[in-house]
C-alpha cells in the first residue's frame, strides 16, 4: 500500500518494541543484549521492533507475544474504567499497534480489548471537545493516544471553525506554515 | 563470499544507530516543524538504496545454493536481519524526503511561487535540491495557470466579496504597484483593496520579531 509506505505515523507505529521468541538461531547481529558474543541462540528471548518481527515472524524464525502494554494490568484497567486510562505513557500508538499484532498473535481477545477501549473512550472524547475549556483539556490530554489526539484535534478544529462562521470572524489568515516561530538553536 | 557477509555485518551495528537517529528526525517533523536539513541524509539515501543491493545479492547468492529450509543456517539469518535493517533506513530516509518535498509543495501554493518571497529562515532551511524543487513546482504552476488563464493560487478560501478592508500593521517598501494604482503602504495606514492584490501580502505574514527590520517586513492585518 504506497500511502503507508511514506506515512511516518506508520512509521513510528512499527517502531513499538515486541517481545519475540527465536526459533532460528541468527548470526553476527547484535540484537541480543544478554548474548556475550554477537549472535541470538535459538530460544533466545528479544524484544525486537516490530517491523524486524513481523518480517521474521513471517519467515518463521521468531513467535510474537504480547507487549507489555497490553498485558493483564492494562485490561483490569480498561474494564475498570477506560476513559481514564493513561494510554499514551503505555503505547502511544496503542490501537494501531494492537490492529497490526493482532493477526500475528494467538490471542482472540486483543481486538475486543481494542474496539470496546476505543468505543467508551472515544464517547467520552467527543463529549469533553464541546464541553472543555482549556483548562480542563490539559488534564485529560497527555492521556491520549496519537490517534485519540488525533481525533481530538480535528473535532476541535470544527468546532471552532464553526463557531467563527457563526459570529463571523475573519477570513484571512497568515499561512500556517509561516505559523511556528521557531527557537533557534 | 563468507568472508565479505561477516565484514559487512559491522554495519548493522552502525545502521542501527543511525536508525534511531532518523526516526528521532521523523519524529521532529511530524511536529510540522522544518528540521534543518540534514544533507548527508540525502546523500546516505542513494548510497544506502546501492549497498542494500549488492550486500544482500551477495549474500543471498550465497545461501540460494541450496535453497531449502534444512540450509537456513545461522548466517542465513543474520544476513536477513542486516538486510532488513538496511530496507528500513531506506524507507525511513525516503518517508523524510518524502514529506519534505510535501511541505516545499505547499509552500509554493499558500505563501508565494517566488524563491526569495519566503522568508530567510525558511529559505535557510531548505537545501539546494530542495531549492530548484520548488522553482521548477512554480514555474510549473505559474505555466498552468498561463495556460489556463486564471491565478489559481491567489483564493485558498472561497471569497465572499472582492474587496476588502486592511490596515497596514508593518512597514512595506515604497511604491508598491497595485493593478490599477501605485499605493504607498505606509505604517497604520488603512486600504481598500481587491481581494486578488490583497492576498499574498496577507499569506506572507512574519512572525513578531524583537528587532524588526525596516526592509523586509510585510505585515498586514485585515479588518
Amino acid at each position: 500500500m504506497a500511502k503507508y509506505y511514506y506515512d511516518i505515523d506508520d512509521i513510528l507505529t512499527e517502531e513499538e518494541f515486541a517481545p519475540v521468541l527465536f526459533h532460528k538461531p541468527a548470526n553476527g547481529v547484535t540484537i541480543d543484549p544478554s548474548a556475550e558474543t554477537n549472535s541470538v541462540e535459538q530460544g533466545a528471548k528479544v524484544e525486537l521492533p516490530f517491523w524486524l518481527a513481523h518480517e521474521l515472524h513471517l519467515r518463521q524464525a521468531v513467535s510474537i507475544n504480547l507487549p507489555a502494554c497490553f498485558d493483564q494490568k492494562t485490561r483490569l484497567e480498561i474494564q475498570a474504567d477506560a476513559a481514564c486510562v493513561d494510554l499514551r505513557s503505555r503505547c502511544p500508538y496503542f490501537y494501531e499497534f494492537g490492529c497490526k499484532l493482532q493477526p500475528l498473535v494467538t490471542d482472540r481477545t486483543l481486538g475486543i480489548l481494542l474496539s470496546t477501549a476505543f468505543k467508551i473512550r472515544y464517547k467520552e472524547r467527543l463529549t469533553k471537545v464541546f464541553t472543555a475549556t482549556h483548562l480542563t483539556a490539559s488534564k485529560f490530554l497527555p492521556f491520549l493516544t496519537i490517534e485519540e489526539t488525533n481525533l481530538y484535534e480535528a473535532a476541535h478544529l470544527s468546532m471552532t471553525a464553526f463557531k467563527k462562521w457563526r459570529t463571523g470572524g475573519p477570513r484571512f489568515q497568515r499561512a500556517s506554515i509561516l505559523g511556528r516561530k521557531r527557537k533557534e538553536s | 563470499k563468507l568472508i565479505a557477509a561477516a565484514r559487512a555485518v559491522p554495519r548493522v551495528n552502525k545502521k542501527r544507530r543511525d536508525r534511531i537517529g532518523h526516526v528521532r528526525e521523523k519524529k521532529i517533523l511530524r511536529a510540522g516543524r522544518r528540521a534543518t536539513p540534514n544533507l548527508s541524509i540525502a546523500s546516505s539515501l542513494t548510497r544506502l538504496s546501492k549497498n542494500a543491493t549488492r550486500i544482500t545479492i551477495s549474500s543471498r547468492k550465497w545461501n540460494k545454493k541450496g535453497w531449502m529450509y534444512s540450509n537456513r543456517n545461522a548466517d542465513h539469518y543474520g544476513a536477513l536481519v542486516h538486510h532488513l535493517s538496511l530496507i528500513r533506513n531506506k524507507r525511513c530516509l525516503m518517508a523524510y524526503v518524502h514529506n519534505r518535498a510535501d511541505i516545499v509543495r505547499d509552500l509554493a501554493w499558500r505563501v508565494g511561487l517566488e524563491l526569495l518571497d519566503l522568508p530567510p529562515e525558511i529559505q535557510d532551511k531548505l537545501t539546494t535540491l530542495e531549492k530548484e524543487y520548488f522553482k521548477n513546482h512554480s514555474v510549473a504552476i505559474k505555466s498552468y495557470m498561463g495556460k489556463v488563464g486564471i491565478e489559481l493560487n491567489v483564493d485558498m478560501v472561497p471569497p465572499k466579496d472582492p474587496y476588502i478592508k486592511i490596515r497596514v500593521v508593518g512597514e512595506i517598501d515604497q511604491g508598491i504597484v497595485i493593478s490599477d494604482k501605485t499605493t504607498n503602504f505606509t505604517r497604520h495606514s488603512m486600504h481598500f483593496l481587491k481581494r486578488t492584490d490583497a492576498e499574498p501580502y496577507i499569506a506572507r505574514v512574519t512572525s513578531f520579531t524583537c528587532c524588526p527590520s525596516p526592509k523586509t517586513n510585510k505585515l498586514i492585518r485585515p479588518l
